[in-house]
């Protein structure tokens, strides 16, 4: 028997009604511009967490990636498909019993200091009242805050609220960790020491569903990824292929006729192979981006047709390019 | 509801209590032990043997207005800042019902209005002990009194709060309150009106608000305090009744309310 997913998001759509009608249901079919706007932040989404397994939804801003994961913890009513926790339906009190959530720029109350907030967070997810202090402190020196839990919150910088955060999310040993942004406002340091803190929550069997628009963190915690595009869902596959996808080579030829013939082209292009913008350049050289697993094949191209190479270097993507890649695609 | 909730429901009660109380709570006291003690000297200075009648009066006066700005504040504001500051995510995120929000919220501002009163009330007798003014019993049933007012406010605010911004569930919660506290004389007013034939919009407005809030004038004591009128016992029970019955209805209808609602 299959175990059942820590996560499952099937088919979610969501959709934001906006502007003086958006109250009245009625009235949300009216065309009144501004007054009634419509947006699509979710569309057909579905993937599923299993257990202990590390998932990272990537997506740059507003890709509609805070919206999937607000679904997941009951925080938005989805417009359609279906989201469990567990195997129960996320708007079930009972369905987030083992599951802790981090938004994305946690925020608490500011009069309250960490060892008061994680002691409020203790109750509300069940830990004895008699261990709640201790449980408290102990997740508080995990994200090295004990020595600021008894100052007010207010006081604190926003990497230490997100530290906070992240203790009220270790809270009661989880088994589904629901994650907007967790490394977001943390210096190089605290990045690590989460990175590290993650992998451990692995280790002790816990899943994760993590977001983020930053690739390197992705790449160094993640099994598998989800990668989510004005909120459909562009990319779902193993982390070891979004190495593929993101590492690339960029070739610069200086043809004699000062263009590639249509048939080294073609050949070219059957290997991945795209014309950078502009060619050829003031230099009159010609030059193109490749993935890098064509680049034996490209280089044993390139010597057969004897096009002089003037340059070869290797470049990893940005999650914009990644993006602008797939829209491309798309297009094609 | 069940032990976690109800667990669940003080924690968050605790930790309303406690923010208010560090915050905004520290000030409003301030403020009116403050405007207790001008008073005290404005007194001595205009009363001519109507000491202990004026400051009876104005205490409770203070109190109750005190009290009331208080919880239309805190109350209306309470679930939006929640909101706006996002910090109800990581709540309501938590293995709870979200009206367990609603309801820990209630019973913050309530500890907070409890709070409030009390201090109200020592000061009042601090005041009192150096006018040389013997403090009757009526004078502390009235302040229970002004906290089952406080109460019935606080659960207006709140149910306005979950659907609206602070400002207009503010505006709405005062409205109501106003009303309430104008109960006998709406009704008077509208009737003579009706008998004569000139019922007015604003009129008619006010008198179906006389539908939805209860007469709040029932919490007002100080005409017993001023005139030593004995206050039976079935007296504070109803009243008591009537408040917590009114509030806990006022928060049913906001946690349902607050349920359906996206948290974006």
């Amino acid at each position: 028997m299959m175990p059942t997913p820590a996560l499952s998001i099937r088919e979610l759509h969501k959709t934001f009604h906006l502007g003086l009608f958006a109250p009245i249901p009625w009235a949300r079919g009216l065309r009144l511009g501004a007054l009634n706007r419509v947006v699509e932040a979710v569309r057909g989404v579905s993937f599923e967490v299993g257990p202990g397994e590390i998932f990272g939804l990537l997506g740059a801003n507003g890709a509609g990636k805070s919206t999937t994961i607000k679904s997941a913890m009951g925080l938005i009513c989805p417009s359609a498909g279906e989201v469990e926790l567990n195997g129960l339906s996320a708007h079930e009190p009972a369905a987030r019993v083992g599951v802790a959530y981090l938004p994305e720029n946690p925020v608490f109350y500011d009069e309250l200091s960490p060892l008061e907030t994680l002691e409020l967070f203790g109750a509300l997810c069940g830990v004895p009242a008699r261990d709640r202090r201790r449980e408290a402190r102990e997740q508080l020196g995990r994200v090295g805050m004990s020595h600021a839990e008894s100052r007010p919150l207010r006081l604190l910088s926003k990497g230490m609220h997100q530290r906070v955060g992240i203790a009220q999310a270790l809270l009661n040993q989880p088994k589904l960790l629901i994650l907007d942004e967790p490394l977001s406002g943390l210096d190089p340091v605290g990045r690590r020491a989460m990175r590290e803190l993650l992998l451990e929550e692995r280790e002790r069997g816990a899943s994760v569903l993590l977001s983020s628009h930053i690739l390197p963190d992705m790449e160094a915690l993640c099994d598998r990824f989800g990668m989510i595009h004005q909120g459909q869902l562009k990319r779902l596959a193993e982390m070891s292929s979004l190495a593929r996808e993101v590492e690339e080579f960029e070739l610069s030829l200086a043809p004699p006729e000062g263009a590639l013939s249509s048939a080294q082209l073609s050949e070219l292009e059957a290997l991945g192979a795209q014309l950078k913008p502009r060619q050829p350049t003031r230099e009159g050289l010609v030059e193109l981006s490749l993935p890098i697993s064509a680049r034996a094949q490209a280089l044993e191209l390139v010597v057969r047709h004897e096009l002089p190479l003037r340059d070869l270097r290797e470049r990893r993507l940005s999650l914009d390019d990644l993006f602008e890649r797939i829209a491309r695609e798309e297009r094609s | 509801m069940s032990t976690p909730t109800l667990s669940a429901i003080w924690a968050i009660g605790e930790a309303t209590y406690r923010s208010a109380t560090r915050s905004k709570l520290n000030i409003a006291v301030a403020l009116f032990g403050l405007a207790m003690f001008v008073l005290l000297k404005l007194m001595s200075d205009a009363s001519l043997n109507q000491d202990a009648r004026l400051l009876q009066d104005m205490g409770l006066f203070l109190s109750s207005t005190l009290c009331l700005v208080a919880m239309i504040g805190l109350s209306a504001h309470s679930l939006y800042r929640e909101l706006e500051r996002k910090s109800v995510f990581s709540i309501v995120s938590k293995p709870i019902p979200r009206s367990a929000l609603i309801w820990g919220k209630a019973l913050g501002l309530a500890m907070s209005a409890g709070l409030l009163t009390l201090m109200c009330a020592l000061t009042w007798s601090v005041v009192a002990w150096r006018q040389g003014l013997e403090p009757s019993v009526t004078m502390y049933q009235a302040w229970y009194m002004i906290w089952c007012e406080s109460l019935i406010v606080m659960g207006l605010g709140l149910l306005f709060g979950s659907f609206s911004t602070p400002l207009v569930s503010a505006a709405l919660t005062f409205g109501l309150t106003l009303i309430g506290r104008f109960n006998q004389d709406l009704v008077e007013l509208y009737e003579r009106a009706l008998r004569k034939g000139e019922l007015t919009g604003a009129l008619e407005l006010a008198q179906s608000g006389l539908y939805v809030v209860p007469d709040l004038s029932l919490f007002n004591l100080s005409h017993a305090v001023i005139y030593g009128s004995p206050l039976p016992a079935e007296y504070l029970i109803r009243g008591s009744l009537l408040s917590f019955g009114y509030t806990g209805l006022c928060l049913l209808i906001a946690g349902l309310i607050f349920k359906r609602r996206d948290l974006i």
